[in-house]
């Protein structure tokens, strides 16, 4: 080596220590500022969306809605409605709060609400609300004075209350007929000026009719890798790291499971040797739940009987598992075959690529396990857009025989939202028409309170021990990395609303 | 040299309207953007409404007309899934990838011309077998290996370098060290090999014979006559960066058309795919032309050709 190639060495040397030094160690934030690391994407936080990006900033935080279902019950309780009542079959008269004002400083009252409710209908704007919630109910809303409202329906809906909830009533200041990225309501923050590179940034603001949360200021960045967001809060970059994959929740003082309202399950469609419902048993008989949970996620999972969480009006307790019994499993497909059903038919399993964690590797094992009892079954993965045209109505003409891997959430709190969209002849995404089940679905949504709930029981047991249209498989947990220095912990409405008020310092 | 422009200019134009066909016709062929940007369970009748407000309802070529329609008034149409003008978000990512990949490849030439010219000096000699050894190393090495490592190494345990985002130079070190190993690596290669050549060539051996100082040598006779090859594959290297730039941009939040480019095809988020890669392949067609422009500045023979 000559002694120019010596010094060059010397001299990059040198260089990179002294920028390593000059780093220094310091990234924290500041006192009463957060920041939470997320995977999603902020583009489209207009509050007449019911996305998950949406629950996690603007809901409650910026844009607050007439009722909040509580956590732990799942019943409406007031927000910016005070009270309700049903004053004819098709008409709510609720009470606002008096007092509010929104961030911009117009007042709230009963023409907000009512301009609010025409918004999410114009036709000219994209309101995901409308699409998933309001598809087949149209609110008529009628201004009675400044702080009464009456919201009328073509049929009677007395869900109004918890429909109420997903009402986010933004400022009328809001372009009637172009969506927002900068939306402001009547809640404890406000959104800051925003550009596509940039963070998004809640800060509180002053005159918030509920008092002052803790948190001053928070900062949402995206992070698209798992590992990247655990890293973040674990030197100090970020407070909370959110979706954190199994494998990087690695730390039981920082990491917090919670069921996040996602169940998964693979549904049959009802064809060849699937239309035999002794076929649809065997194929739950012969899967080792436990053993998948255990083995390939872990005891937060929990082992699901029906499509939501205990908190859903509907869920029913009495309810168990199906056993693990292949030797059951072996005997009824022998009974089918002998009554000429084609068991041995190849029947596709149509997954959908990253899914969820872990996903593939269950579907993998599952198939192993049918055949053990002689079910032959092949996987064929699939990205989003080509899953999803096998999983709504219409369905192809020529539909085969086959199971598709879904995961359903329901955070409403009543059964409706999934019972008659699964189970109902009529749902778009039922494979099957069971009239008795049908009728059961309908009562149950015509009625209210005890009856309603006790409805949507009987009307789940019914579809699982008389259909059997599907495979039920896990309740599903998400991670969430919180950092020293917060007083939060997560529970299941995590992951579709995060009220920032409900987080403390140490 | 005008005139040579021109040819190329037009050579570009009619590539760039081919990739306008293919990029149009083969997004639609990947999936209906009304399934991905709505929620699984909305009904048929409010996809169809949804589907009809923005064309996807129209026959593919009739949705083209329109596309070709609006650009010749230089409208690249609306992102769905941001709700702004497809254009904007594309320009206002630009300079970041942009910015990243000139930082990638001044480093990544600056180091290859030095370690590749004094590898070449002593072939077989330590240094050369060092600078081979590392750079073969940094040639091979996915860049998704290095980000996660170094961010584990330098963020995580050594706690010198933030683990990801921007606004502060420390937070481009990562990024631009992933983007510019592998074509430093490569280059490297490429000038030790190029410089081989050169050292060997008669002009060399007259100036050692007249006692001109080895530096000057390397730098000054030799390097000048090795860059052709060098600026053909750095130039290579730098249109390829897109790629790199999807990782970089992808593990460390940083806003660029790579990370813009990939959240826009898995939202069919078409009008941003298509304004996106048109203008991307306009980076390359003006990078092209300044590779040109080099070489005939380099090389009096392409001049007068």
């Amino acid at each position: 080596m000559t002694a120019f190639q010596l010094r060059t060495g010397i001299l990059s040397g040198a260089a990179a220590i002294a920028l390593v030094a000059m780093t220094g160690g310091g990234f924290a934030a500041d006192d009463g500022a957060i920041t939470i690391a997320t995977p999603f994407t902020f583009d489209n936080i207009d509050s007449c969306n019911s996305s998950s990006e949406v629950g996690l900033i603007v809901r409650e935080n910026v844009v607050e809605s007439l009722t909040h279902l509580d956590e732990a019950t799942g019943k409406p309780t007031p927000r910016l409605a005070l009270s309700w009542e049903a004053t004819a079959p098709t008409t709510w008269r609720i009470k606002l709060r008096e007092g509010v004002t929104y961030s911009d400083g117009t007042p709230f009252n009963a023409d907000a609400v009512s301009r609010s409710i025409e918004r999410m209908f114009n036709p000219k704007l994209d309101c995901l609300n409308r699409g998933k919630l309001f598809a087949n109910i149209r609110l008529t809303p009628k201004v009675v004075d400044p702080t009464t409202i009456e919201i009328t329906t073509e049929k009677p809906q007395p869900l109004m209350p918890v429909f109420m909830s997903f009402l986010s009533i933004e400022s009328p200041k809001t372009d009637f007929d172009t969506m927002t990225s900068t939306p402001v309501g009547t809640g404890p923050y406000v959104v800051g000026p925003r550009s596509p590179s940039d963070p998004t940034v809640l800060t509180r603001r002053d005159g918030y009719w509920g008092g002052n949360p803790a948190v001053v200021k928070a900062t949402y960045v995206r992070r698209d890798e798992s590992a990247l967001r655990a890293s973040m809060v674990q030197v100090g970059e970020a407070d909370i790291g959110l979706n954190i994959a199994i494998q990087d929740a690695t730390n039981p003082e920082t990491d917090f499971g919670y069921l996040n309202g996602e169940t998964t399950r693979l549904r049959f469609s009802f064809e060849g040797p699937l239309k035999d419902i002794r076929v649809r048993k065997a194929f739950n008989l012969a899967i080792d739940r436990e053993g998948l949970r255990d083995g390939l996620f872990n005891k937060d999972y929990e082992i699901a009987t029906q499509m939501f969480l205990p908190r859903v009006n509907g869920y029913n307790p009495d309810m168990k598992p199906w056993p693990y019994d292949p030797e059951q499993a072996k005997k009824l497909l022998a009974e089918a075959k002998a009554d000429g059903v084609d068991v041995d038919a190849e029947i596709p399993l149509i997954s959908r690529i990253n899914f969820y964690a872990n996903g593939q590797e269950t579907m993998e094992a599952m198939i192993a396990m049918w055949q053990a009892v002689g079910l032959n079954v092949k996987l064929q993965p699939m990205e989003r857009a080509q899953w999803l045209k096998l999983v709504n109505k219409p369905y192809a003409e020529n539909r085969p025989a086959m199971l598709i891997q879904e995961q359903h959430d329901n955070n409403s709190g009543d059964a409706t939202f999934t019972m008659h969209f699964r189970f109902h002849s009529t749902g778009q995404q039922s494979e099957f028409g069971d009239p008795e089940l049908d009728k059961l679905i309908d009562a149950a949504d015509a009625a209210t309170g005890d009856e309603r709930v006790k409805l949507f029981q009987q009307a789940n047991a019914y579809q699982q021990e008389k259909v059997v249209p599907d495979v039920m498989m896990l309740h599903m947990v998400n991670y969430m990395r919180i950092g020293p220095r917060l007083n939060f912990k997560p529970d299941h409405v995590s992951n579709t609303m995060m009220e920032l008020s409900r987080i403390n310092f140490r | 040299m005008l005139p040579y422009l021109r040819q190329r200019f037009f050579q570009s134009a009619i590539s760039l309207l081919g990739l306008i066909v293919i990029v149009f016709f083969l997004a639609r062929l990947t999936g209906d953007p009304t399934d991905l940007l709505l929620p699984v369970d909305t009904p048929a009748s409010v996809r169809e409404e949804f589907a009809q407000r923005h064309g996807f309802d129209q026959p593919v070529i009739v949705q083209f007309g329109y596309y070709l329609a609006n650009l010749l008034r230089f409208d690249f149409g609306q992102s769905l899934h941001q709700n702004a003008p497809a254009l904007d978000l594309v320009l206002h990512a630009m300079p970041t990838t942009l910015l990243l990949a000139f930082w990638a490849m001044t480093i990544s030439l600056l180091i290859a011309v030095v370690a590749g010219a004094m590898a070449a000096w002593r072939p077989g000699g330590l240094f050369d077998r060092i600078a081979s050894l590392i750079s073969l190393a940094g040639a091979s090495i996915p860049n998704f290996w290095i980000a996660i490592v170094g961010v584990l190494v330098f963020a995580v345990w050594l706690r010198v370098l933030p683990t990801s985002g921007t606004g502060t130079p420390w937070h481009w070190i990562l990024p631009v060290t992933v983007l510019f190993v592998r074509p430093c690596g490569l280059l490297t290669q490429v000038v030790r090999s190029s410089m081989l050549a050169a050292l060997s060539s008669a002009y060399v051996k007259t100036a050692k014979a007249r006692g001109v100082k080895t530096r000057s040598i390397i730098f000054v006779h030799a390097l000048r006559n090795a860059m052709l090859p060098v600026i053909t594959v750095a130039a290579d290297q730098a249109a390829g960066m897109i790629n790199g730039a999807v990782i970089a941009e992808t593990v460390f939040g940083f806003p660029g058309i790579g990370k813009l480019l990939i959240d826009s095809i898995l939202f069919r988020d078409f009008a941003v795919i298509q304004a996106a890669v048109l203008v991307t392949a306009i980076a390359i067609f003006v990078l092209n032309v300044v590779v040109d422009i080099l070489y005939s500045i380099l090389d009096p023979r392409v001049r007068h050709n």
